[in-house]
Order: C-alpha cells, then structure tokens, then sequence
C-alpha cells in the first residue's frame, strides 16, 4: 500500500534537513518525472535531462539546509532544475563554440537535436524535419531574453500551473501571462529570421 | 512562406511527448551523491599531512629568511671593520710622514 506523503509539510521537511534517506528518496519519486520532463524541455535531449535532472536532486539534497520556506518546497526544487537547466545550455553554447574540430570531424555525437524523442507515428523523414525544426526552434529560444525563454519552456511542461510558473520565475501571474505572449512573438519573429537565413 | 514554418516549427515544439524516467533514477542520484563526497571530503589523514607540509613550508621560509639576514648583518658589520683598518692605516701613514718630515 502506497502512503501518501505531503513533501510540503513541515514534517517532511525537517526530515529531510536531518538527512532522512527514505525522506529524500520521497521527493525524488514525487518529483522525478516533472523534473527530467523541465530540464528536458530546455536541453532536448533525453540523456542530457536525466543527468542534469541528477544534478538538481544532489544540489537539493547538499543545499536543503539553506532553504529558507519563502516559497514551497517543490517550487524550490523546480527553480533549482530550470537553473541548472540554463547553465547546461550555456555550456552546451560554449562547447559547441569550442568544439570546431569536433564538428568538422563527425566526432560530436553531443548535438543539440540528439535523443530527442519523436512521435511513434513518424517516419524517418518525418522524424528528421522535427529534429531540423526543433534545432531551429532551440537556437531561436536561446536568443530571447532568459525570463521569457524561462516562461515559454514552463508553459510546455505538463503539469505546471500559471501560478507555479510564477512562483518558479519570482513574480506576478500576470507578468508571466505578458512574459509568455511576448516569448511567442519573438520566438516566431528569430525563427522566421532563422529560416530566410 | 517561412512565418508558415515557423509557426510549424513552434506547434512541433509545444506538442514534444513527455520523455520517461529511466530506471534506476533514485539509484543514480545516490551514486552521483557519493561520488561527490568522496572528491569533495578529504580525510583526517589528508588534512593532517597538508596542514603539516605546510607547516614545514612556512617554518623554512621564516629559517632561511633569518638566516640571510644575519649573514648581510655580518657582511656590513666586517666592512665597517676594513674601514675602520684603512683608516687607522691612514692615520698612522700620515702621522709618520709629518714626523719624518723637516
């Protein structure tokens, strides 16, 4: 029989500040799926999720003890895995920045469009031009500014209400409302910019 | 033409499937956890022998610091004694040439 766990409570908390094993591996099954599915939004690539979303759970375990209850518990982790979810772009940028010779040479196998995963009704060609389009739709993601690329990718992972979103971004519902509109115009705008290239 | 695209291109991104978890998740998480701590903690013995070196370090410096110091104290202190020599040697030089002088 499963026991339903309030990883919002202060119990649970204070289990986990006492670095309760059974505690935190909890909030890693209550939470895992949204995690790698917030991280994988941003990164696109399944492999590179799940490690990053890894990430986040050692940085929530090492860090809990500076938690300071302002907001709840999961927002925090989320805000946590959309952080690291950026970091790893921008290191993604830089080595991609680097990694000349690698591309050149075919030894890059850490492209941005791999192990995405596709609609089982695709076919090959069909999976390519998502892969294509999906590349394009990343590059011009990384080209708005952090906030609003941080609102548009919430928005597409399942499960997040506009006031998590909020609660995940530091402000207003309504701002995260405006921040999404204005995400999507100028996402179309670089994109459209992107494919007359 | 391209607005079309891309706006197919957005709707292709707004409708990904959600990704599975692998198994193992939790598993690895604890894995990762360890590992950092083994990098990140050295042991008792570690942090006792750095702290030692350099200990050692620094009573060296202190040691040969001291000791040039001395030595350029002595190396001033035996040329004021030349000095003074040469200058007594002088005197005395002078002293004999005025007395054997008419």
């Amino acid at each position: 029989m499963t026991q339903h766990i309030d990883i919002d409570s202060p119990i649970f908390l204070e289990k986990l500040k006492q670095g309760d094993r059974e505690a935190f591996r909890q909030l890693v099954l209550a939470h895992q799926v949204q995690v790698v599915n917030t991280c994988y939004r941003f990164l696109l690539d399944h492999h590179d999720a799940e490690e990053v979303a890894q990430d986040v759970f050692c940085d929530v375990f090492q860090s809990i003890q500076t938690f300071r209850e302002k907001s709840r518990l999961s927002t925090w982790v989320y805000r946590i895995a959309v952080n690291r979810s950026m970091d790893a772009l921008r290191k993604q940028g830089r080595q991609k920045r680097g990694g000349l010779w690698k591309r050149i040479s075919g030894m890059d196998s850490n492209d941005e469009e791999a192990h995405f995963k596709a609609p089982e009704h695709h076919n090959p060609d069909q999976i390519l031009s998502v892969k294509e389009n999906l590349g394009l739709v990343q590059k011009a993601l990384r080209q708005l500014p952090e906030k609003q690329q941080k609102a548009f990718v919430l928005k597409q992972v399942e499960g997040f209400s506009q006031k998590e979103i909020a609660g995940i971004l530091g402000v207003t519902e309504s701002a995260v409302e405006s921040l999404m509109t204005r995400a999507r115009q100028q996402l179309r705008k670089k994109l459209t910019h992107l494919l007359k290239k | 033409m391209e607005s079309h695209h891309a706006e197919k291109a957005i709707e292709q991104y707004e409708n990904l499937e959600p990704v599975e978890v692998s198994d193992y998740f939790f598993q690895k998480v604890e894995q990762k956890l360890r590992e950092q701590r083994t990098v990140e903690k050295p042991s008792t013995f570690q942090l006792a022998f750095l702290s030692g070196a350099l200990t050692a370090l620094l009573v060296a410096n202190v040691l040969m610091f001291s000791t040039v110091l001395n030595k350029d104290q002595m190396e001033s202190a035996s040329r004021t004694e030349v000095m003074e020599t040469l200058v007594q040697e002088y005197r005395i030089q002078t002293d004999l040439s005025f007395s054997t002088n008419p």
